[in-house]
């Protein structure tokens, strides 16, 4: 028994990555930009998707094919962003919520349309294979995923603490008018970070096909999860992310060994409501608005 | 104390002008009606008026925060009406706004770096200029690593006044600078202005607290509905301030 | 007979402000109170505490002899008290009949009757051709006029505004006060926030000067606004003999 709980707590850190890693995108277009991205998921899939396509398509390396990805995730967001976000700005939030619902319709469809609903199991290589510690068990391509995540979110951490840029971001965030009164192009680093975030999410994709097979529809479970971090993690910090994702994939894991699987979902919910009503603050007291 | 020191500017001060602007925020509404008025260097001027006289919005357009209808915003010789809030503190425009404007959850030294956001490019130039603030503020030092959320009304308006100065603008615009401070507060504020104006800024103060904008003041412009009402200096209002405020309440 | 409002040393303070520090007001019938003073005087987190919309911190509030000071808002509603905000907070996805159907959608009695009086009262202020209108689509003063009658629909005891003149067409103005007076006329008390002094002044019966929390005077409007305490409020406090000006 108490092996089996190792084994689920060491599954539910590494998957607790994560779910941090493939939230943060979300953490921080909801943080910064007060912008609900129903279509967070459905760039987890695309990424997810799209890295699938090299991976098993191509032949890449799967280590090396996640740049690529991210990189194209950066793009894509920097496109939408001037494409149609801009456009939003002055719309009401119930708008920009329907174009970004509208926006994760189509990318689902795309990806049916080119990918179909098959179940994609990705090609891993090298990373196949367990790690086989004797008392514990794990696959390689999880404990890469969960490095990986980790790595991303202590750097995104840095990144918003240590640097001028991050200050500038957490500056804008808080008090916009104040940013732009010095000096700072408020519209400009808002475009970056709507595309850090998308990018972001793209990396969560390749996390995600690096951990579980997937098919275009799973998209909505996904978006669930990374909702769930997000208001457990709070947010404002990638660190707490971070956290929230680990707690959550330890909870799931061991409540999988200790209860028949179907409390997982209600221990879960559990958790957040017990927060939730602690906290009393709901998402750190956000109103979504626009952009 | 040398000149950087104490902050103050390498070039004299420019002149600051609003011309014959109107403004107003939403479709119709007329805010400020061909208002003039003229800040001159090493002086301050402030701009009195009644709530609702158009003083908050007067600093809107010179800030570059709101875009008039019609009319112009000088700065020297230069007509930079349509230059953005960052590009006007390019120019040395630089605002103190009403009330608590510090990051909250940024510390103090990052408050202060992110003033001096526009130097950026040359992190020598803005770890001296973060210093030059940390020097004339010596207290600032104790709580520079503290959020700037927690601190105490006179200490967020002391990191305030750093985030103000740290670029070494020419000219200030200064909201309403004592609203919600303990009175002895308020009498640092105004002497922090004064020394500002020796050190031969251009200066715009609007203040709803008549009696130490007077006390403080070299020129005096006062508004009444969105126009220009009364204007001359100091001693043109000293010991008529009653008359002034009884001219408000029956305007 | 009792006074519509009133308030006996009604106290609030945040973070260690007193923001209302001992306030004492009392409204009677068909009077239109002004309250003036300057910012951060108190008057709008006064206003706030009349109508329950914040708790008080000690003080006595009752309306119309029946004491509510700590009850929620609605009970202040039910008691007959109504408000309108500075920035108009009418509901912008509906129309403006429908706006006006709000504050009595709870209460029993004829659908048709409501609608019935709810477009009295848009003609009463001119808005009557608007009734269909989304009042997102309404002018910033015909949103005001809009949160007035609306306010009327319960047939308020005692109507507290919060700048109802500020930032409106003369035009607009004029019909605000004048239906002001109109409806004062018929027993309604008026409790009114304006920083527009002259405007305030000829409208109300009796005026009010808040600074720093506290009620520095209160009488005739002339009496008010000539009283030295006032002038005094409002030139702010400078410091005697400050070093050089240079």
């Amino acid at each position: 028994m108490l092996e089996q709980l190792l084994q689920a707590g060491v599954n539910g850190i590494l998957l607790g990555g994560v779910y941090g890693g493939f939230a943060v995108g979300l953490s921080l277009i909801l943080g910064v930009l007060r912008i609900v991205n129903i279509a967070h998921s459905a760039v987890l899939i695309i990424g997810a998707l799209g890295y699938w396509q090299l991976v098993n398509g191509l032949g890449l390396d799967p280590l090396l094919a996640i740049v690529p990805i991210v990189l194209l995730g950066y793009l894509l967001g920097l496109g939408v962003q001037r494409g149609v976000a801009h456009y939003l700005r002055r719309e009401s939030d119930t708008t920009v919520l329907l174009a970004f619902f509208g926006l994760m319709v189509v990318i689902e469809t795309i990806a049916i349309i080119v990918w179909t609903t098959d179940t994609k199991t990705l090609d891993l290589h090298y990373l196949g294979g367990v790690l086989d510690l004797g008392f514990l068990r794990v696959p390689v391509a999880r404990v890469v995923a969960a490095g990986l995540s980790f790595a991303l979110l202590v750097a995104l951490h840095l990144f918003l603490t240590r640097t001028l840029t991050g200050s500038a971001i957490r500056g804008l965030s808080s008090n916009r008018d104040v940013a732009e009164m010095v000096g700072i192009d408020g519209n400009r680093l808002s475009r970056h970070v709507f595309a850090m975030s998308i990018a972001f999410s793209a990396f969560g994709g390749t996390a995600l096909a690096l951990v579980v097979p997937f098919t275009p529809q799973d998209h909505l479970r996904w978006l669930a999860w990374a909702f769930l971090v997000v208001i457990l993690g709070g947010l404002g910090s990638a660190l707490r992310t971070l956290v929230a994702g680990v707690v959550i994939g330890v909870v799931e894991s061991v409540v999988g060994v200790l209860l028949p699987f179907q409390y997982t979902y209600l221990v879960l919910y559990g958790l957040l409501a017990v927060v939730l009503l602690v906290r009393n603050q709901g998402l750190g007291g956000l109103k979504a608005r626009s952009l | 104390m040398t000149a950087t020191q104490t902050g103050t500017t390498q070039r004299s001060s420019p002149e600051l002008r609003l011309e014959q602007v109107t403004a107003g925020y939403f479709a119709n509404d007329v805010v400020l009606d061909q208002v003039s008025l003229r800040v001159r260097p090493g002086a301050v001027t402030a701009v009195l008026g009644p709530n609702g006289s158009g003083k908050s919005t007067t600093l809107r357009v010179l800030s570059g925060f709101l875009a008039p209808r019609s009319g112009r915003v000088l700065l020297g010789e230069e007509d930079i009406t349509a230059l953005r809030v960052g590009e006007r503190l390019h120019r040395g425009v630089s605002l103190l706004p009403q009330g608590r404007s510090v990051f909250p959850e940024l510390t103090v030294l990052e408050n202060l770096r992110l003033g001096a956001w526009t130097l950026r490019h040359n992190r020598a130039a803005m770890n001296g200029a973060v210093e030059a603030m940390l020097e004339r503020y010596p207290s600032l030092r104790a709580f520079r690593d503290k959020p700037a959320g927690s601190l105490s009304g006179g200490q967020a308006r002391l990191v305030e006044f750093a985030r103000l100065l740290i670029t070494r603008p020419a000219v200030l615009l200064i909201d309403e600078p004592s609203v919600g401070l303990a009175p002895v507060l308020v009498d640092e504020v105004y002497d922090e202005i004064i020394r500002l104006k020796q050190e031969g800024r251009t200066i715009l103060l609007v203040d709803q607290n008549v009696q130490a904008a007077i006390e403080i003041a070299d020129e005096v412009y006062t508004l009444a509905y969105g126009r220009n009402h009364l204007e001359g200096g100091r001693d043109r209002f000293e010991g008529q301030l009653d008359e002034l405020i009884r001219g408000w309440l029956s305007l | 007979m009792s006074p519509m409002i009133e308030s006996s040393a009604l106290a609030k303070s945040f973070g260690g402000v007193a923001a209302v520090d001992g306030v004492s007001l009392r409204v009677e019938a068909a009077t239109i109170m002004g309250l003036i003073g300057p910012n951060g005087s108190g008057k709008t987190t006064t206003l706030n505490l009349l109508n329950g919309a914040i708790k008080p911190d000690a003080g006595e509030i009752r309306v119309d002899g029946v004491s509510l000071a700590g009850r929620a808002s609605s009970a202040f509603v039910r008691a007959g008290v109504a408000r309108t905000f500075q920035n108009p907070r009418t509901f912008t996805t509906i129309t403006a009949l429908d706006n006006l159907l709000v504050p009595v959608l709870h209460r029993g009695g004829s659908r048709r009757r409501w609608r019935e009086k709810g477009q009295e009262l848009l003609d009463f202020v001119g808005l009557g051709a608007h009734r269909d209108t989304p009042a997102s689509e309404l002018s910033g003063g015909q949103q005001k006029l809009l949160e007035f009658v609306r306010a009327l629909m319960t047939d308020p005891k005692v109507v507290l505004m919060d700048e109802p003149f500020a930032g409106v067409h003369p035009s607009v103005k004029e019909v605000m006060r004048d239906r002001i007076q109109e409806v004062n006329r018929s027993g309604t008390s008026f409790v009114i926030v304006s920083h527009e002094i002259p405007d305030l002044t000829r409208l109300s019966t009796v005026v009010v000067c808040m600074s720093d929390g506290r009620v520095i005077a209160q009488g005739a409007p002339d009496h008010v606004t000539g009283d030295p305490a006032v002038i005094e409020a409002y030139l702010g406090h400078g410091k005697a003999g400050r070093g050089e000006r240079g």
